[in-house]
């Protein structure tokens, strides 16, 4: 029975995390999503911060055009320049 | 003449109950929203004892309202929850609509829901509605296999604290698709998470970006109940009249 059970599942749904996902979009070129990545790592949604994986996603998303993206990176950048003076 | 009347209202509501005896099984579909993850749990992670997201205060609206329920699902998650409430359920986290419709064949085979609570499309990072559309098509196949109905209560999902155009369009596209399907006699019914739930899209109602917390579960909960407690009255209604119009057509 928990032999057929795992069959069940495994050829179910597969267990991908949620920053997979964004992770994905962003790859693929979604500007949301890597906006939303720099978010995430922005210290304010419950994951540790960090600065330069911010910077990195944020970057991206405003590569592909997302001016909210664009203005956070604005904010980030400021951050940095603030840390290293 | 007055008594077979009597007779067949009679014979109609003892058939009715025993039609309604049967426990209503209701599969709670989704991702991370269904489970209950949020960001934080990826470095303090809750136990999965410890996870409820909407779903407790469902359960505690259908119980309240004197619902027989079972919540049905291969996933467990919230046992430590107290009051405590039914923990089955299909959520995952990080799941996208195509993963769901990819997926979803042995949780119908194997739990035989009569309602589907779908919530899902926030992984999907696009306006396009096919893997929701997938699901469907997929539940309408099983459904004619098995000759077992299911109703399907579809959301309008919730959108993010830094508001998405692409959750809107999604939105606005699954509306297409559901009332295109609706029209042609599938038993389908939506609600609005996005705006019905009267979510506060800020730390008010949600833990981080994507996933909210107690307060904008618990609003949520209240839409799917309204929904629910929809789909049962009609459910009953018609439990009374299938066998009152066959009786009536027997004379």
């Amino acid at each position: 029975m928990k032999f057929f059970y795992t069959l069940l599942v495994l050829s179910g749904i597969s267990f991908a995390s949620e920053l997979t996902a964004m992770q994905s979009a962003c790859d693929r070129g979604v500007a949301e999503a890597c906006h939303d990545l720099g978010l995430v790592y922005n210290g304010s949604n419950g994951l540790e911060a960090d600065i330069e994986k911010e910077k990195d996603y944020l970057t991206q998303g405003c590569d592909l055009d997302s001016d909210r993206a664009c203005e956070e990176l604005e904010k980030t950048e400021m951050k940095l320049r603030n840390n290293d003076e | 003449m007055m008594n077979k009347y009597l007779f067949i209202i009679v014979f109609s509501l003892f058939f009715s109950s025993a039609l309604n005896a049967e426990t209503t099984r209701i599969m709670l579909l989704g991702d991370s929203i269904t489970f209950d993850y949020r960001f934080l749990d990826n470095t303090n992670p809750r136990p999965l004892s410890q996870r409820s997201g909407y779903r407790n205060y469902l359960w505690y609206k259908l119980k309240a309202a004197k619902y027989d329920v079972d919540f049905v699902g291969r996933q467990h998650a919230g046992s430590a929850i107290r009051p405590v409430f039914d923990i089955d359920h299909e959520g995952y986290s990080g799941i996208s609509s195509q993963g769901i419709a990819d997926g979803i064949a042995p949780p119908i085979q194997l739990l035989a829901p009569h309602i589907v609570v779908l919530h899902i499309g926030t992984n999907d990072y696009s306006t396009s509605i096919t893997g929701v559309e997938n699901i469907l098509k997929k539940i309408d196949a099983l459904e004619k296999s098995y000759h077992f109905p299911i109703t399907i209560i579809v959301a309008r999902i919730i959108n993010k604290t830094n508001y998405s155009s692409i959750v809107s369009t999604f939105n606005r596209n699954l509306q297409r698709m559901l009332d295109r399907r609706i029209a042609k006699g599938d038993d389908l019914v939506v609600v609005d998470m996005e705006h019905d739930a009267g979510l506060h899209y800020d730390s008010r109602d949600f833990s981080d970006l994507l996933h909210p917390n107690n307060s904008g579960y618990r609003k949520m909960a209240e839409v799917w109940f309204k929904a629910i407690d929809k789909v049962m009255k009609r459910k009953n209604n018609n439990a009374f009249l299938i066998p009152t119009v066959y009786s009536l057509l027997l004379n």
